[in-house]
């Protein structure tokens, strides 16, 4: 099964959940669900490499707290490898030259190294942390990370206009007892098969946040993009605003952009 | 051996047919950062030769950083100023790197001065021999080497071959210094076997290869100026001080590193053959992290480690037998708040040293660190009440040799003889002894810890990044 191609980091996704166009009858609403996520999937596939610039806006209530901001590049995985990605902090100052490498893997759990700057160290970490925040924004581990499609199970609801555009409404539920979350109910476009809008309830069942994507744009005729996705949380009143510009798709990369060596001297 | 042979084939191949071009891009299109910490100490007590109790110092880096061919050749350039306010052996200046990289898909080259770091485990890197470390600075920094570094990267598995360019010798505290030893090193006047030297070549090697998702190894080979000097002493009475002594190493070193969900298990080991000592040395351990502890979005990193190394005693280092703790609470929060604990216990001695740091951002340019460190349950060492017992206690010991015999006895005796005289000696009997008494604190079982003894403090670093 190939991995979501999901920009991860990039796009910040939460792609788990996309909703599907409801094919054939027969199914049962977990099938379209899961059909719908497949499509999903597939209209993510095919874009090789891609390389992004990124801001982290946090904010309480209004006010904007702090700014981090990153480098972001993939390499597409392929039926022998999973997707590779390198995330590069460039602020705040302390954390300049910070550098996260992950390596997807569809069947088992994803490999991750930290590249500490000031020791000129690379450490292998645990990639098994999903809930709690990603550097103090409202996004988690898990919001961020790659998802794969088999991460989750799948449960169509309904058709319903959001924005003006017809939407699939779809739940995905994570099978990893980690997860912070019980399900994510997401609203995404029939045309294009974005998500627009998601929102994640916490094991008590509640809805904990909310996140709404903008500004989509079209790459190589085919990947849609969102220039922002805004993750709210209904508990603490925080907000981040994730940011991206500078969107490249086929740039060339190739694995030897995404080992230890490349972490190392990452800029 | 071979090793050497096929560095040396590749390595003028490389460089010759690049380095003639490559003077201008140097300076062009590159980008300054800069660092400036100030740090200020505070110790309990006074120190014990007279030294300050409150000590300010700042630190200045800066890096540059340009590149070029699209990115396959980068430099960066990294200049670093200490500046003590009572010790001037403290305050000094290094080039921590001054490297060129040239990129090609299997393989980069790294020209120039830097540093490395090689090992897995928390509380000490035994196989982490590269560079010096600039032990006035912090016991985890490091002095620039200059070296050749080709690393070759064939699927997972990456290999380095080093040929490092002359000896950096470790910078120590001055007399007015603190956390020194009872008598001071004299860092400017080190004695090198007839094997070494400062202007040597040494060479080194580093395998690192995942066995699977879950362990990773690495392999390493050193053979060069050993970075830890043995000390030997002056033979003055009335200005002693400590010689650092450097002697040839061969090193072996084996890093295992195996990490599943939330346990880490690491492992370093290393054999040395010198010329005046074999031994082997190792470190393991396991870490354990809770994610989301006290319901927020914390995470608890636990960490015990053991150390053992089969000199005893006799180790340069207080890490003999010695049992770590460590925890670590990273609160994941805007401001990157950590706080870090650290203990190492000597069940035999029963000596314990226990550390504590807690980091946190101030806005998005500061950043404001604080640490603390003391010794509990220190051993003390039993001291000799005249010279002549002293002096023989002395020469059995490890700062004079490793092994008493008749020889050394007799030499040290009159190196003392002849820079004190005879005479005195003969009608003082307590002459010298203070300054006896201080060697011989350095060389009981115990010594190791005592080298900080009535050194705690605590100390706080404000950083600014711009």
């Amino acid at each position: 099964m190939r991995k979501f191609s999901s920009q991860l980091w990039s796009l910040g996704v939460v792609l788990g959940c996309l909703t599907l166009p409801w094919i054939a009858m027969a199914q049962t609403l977990e099938e379209q669900g899961f059909t719908i996520a497949k499509e999903a999937e597939k209209r993510e596939q095919g874009y090789v490499d891609s390389q992004a610039d990124m801001v982290m806006i946090l904010r309480d209530k209004e006010e904007v707290t702090s700014t981090r901001e990153m480098k972001v590049s993939a390499l597409e995985g392929d039926d022998e490898q999973g997707t590779k990605s390198l995330l590069l902090f460039l602020s705040p100052r302390d954390q300049k030259g910070t550098a996260l490498l992950t390596f997807q893997h569809d069947d088992r759990a994803d490999e991750q190294w930290l590249y500490l700057p000031a020791l000129k160290r690379v450490k292998k970490i645990a990639s098994n942390k999903k809930s709690g925040s990603f550097m103090g924004s409202e996004f988690s581990f898990e919001d961020i990370g790659g998802q794969s499609i088999e991460d989750y199970t799948y449960k169509f609801i309904k058709d319903e206009k959001y924005e003006d555009q017809d939407c699939f409404v779809n739940e995905s539920f994570p099978k990893d007892p980690d997860s912070g979350y019980t399900r994510i109910r997401s609203w995404i476009d029939k045309t294009h098969y974005r998500t627009l809008k998601a929102e994640f309830y916490d094991r008590k069942q509640s809805l904990m946040k909310t996140m709404t994507t903008s500004g989509y744009k079209q790459y190589e005729g085919k990947f849609w993009r969102p220039e922002e996705v805004t993750m709210t949380n209904h508990q603490t009143k925080r907000s981040t605003v994730l940011q991206h510009s500078n969107i490249q798709f086929k740039t060339g990369l190739n694995s030897s952009d995404f080992n230890k060596n490349s972490l190392q001297r990452a800029r | 051996m071979r090793l050497l042979v096929v560095l040396g084939c590749l390595i003028p191949l490389v460089v010759s047919s690049e380095v003639y071009a490559l003077a201008e891009p140097f300076f062009e299109n590159g980008d300054w950062t800069a660092e400036t910490g100030v740090e200020y100490r505070f110790f309990k007590d006074p120190g014990e030769f007279g030294q300050s109790q409150n000590v300010l110092a700042l630190h200045l880096s800066g890096e540059y950083y340009t590149s070029w061919n699209d990115d396959s050749d980068l430099f960066t350039f990294v200049p670093y100023l200490l500046i003590d306010q009572e010790d001037s052996e403290r305050t000094h200046a290094d080039i921590r790197e001054a490297l060129w990289v040239h990129v090609d898909e299997f393989w980069e080259l790294r020209t120039g001065i830097t540093r490395v770091f090689w090992g897995k485990t928390e509380f000490v890197n035994l196989v982490d021999v590269v560079n010096q470390k600039d032990l006035v600075d912090d016991d985890d920094e490091k002095l620039g080497q200059p070296m050749l570094n080709l690393s070759v990267v064939r699927d997972r598995d990456i290999i380095d071959f080093y040929l490092l360019f002359g000896f950096r010798e470790r910078t120590f505290p001055g007399v007015d210094g603190r956390l020194r030893t009872p008598l001071p090193v004299d860092a400017s006047n080190p004695i090198y076997s007839p094997e070494t030297s400062k202007n040597d070549i040494d060479f080194a090697f580093r395998w690192q290869r995942p066995l699977n998702d879950h362990l990773d190894m690495a392999l390493s080979y050193f053979s060069g100026v050993n970075r830890e000097p043995w000390y030997s002493y002056n033979y003055s009475l009335s200005q002693p001080m400590l010689i650092p002594n450097y002697h040839h190493i061969d090193q072996v070193g084996l890093e295992l590193e195996y990490i599943y969900e939330s346990w880490a298990l690491k492992f370093e080991g290393i054999n040395v053959r010198s010329e005046v000592e074999d031994y082997y040395a190792m470190v393991g351990g396991v870490e354990y992290t809770f994610n989301g502890v006290f319901n927020s979005d914390a995470d608890l990193t636990l960490i015990t480690e053991y150390v053992y190394d089969s000199r005893d005693g006799e180790s340069p280092t207080y890490l003999e037998h010695d049992v770590a703790f460590g925890g670590r609470l990273f609160m994941n929060d805007e401001y990157g708040t950590t706080f870090q604990g650290g203990m190492l216990w000597d069940p035999d001695t029963n000596e314990k040293a226990v550390t504590f740091q807690a980091e946190r951002r101030l806005g998005s340019q500061f950043k404001l660190e604080f640490r603390a460190v003391t010794v509990l349950e220190r051993a003390a060492p039993e001291l000799s009440d005249s010279t002549l017992a002293a002096v023989s206690a002395l020469v059995n010991s490890p700062i004079i040799q490793n092994n008493y015999n008749y020889r050394q006895l007799l030499d040290f005796v009159i190196r003392v003889i002849q820079e004190e005289g005879l005479e005195e000696l003969l009608t003082d009997p307590t002459i010298g002894l203070d300054t006896l008494q201080q060697l011989q604190r350095l060389i009981t079982d115990s010594r190791k810890l005592n080298l900080i003894e009535s050194d705690d403090f605590v100390e706080l670093r404000l950083n600014y990044y711009y």
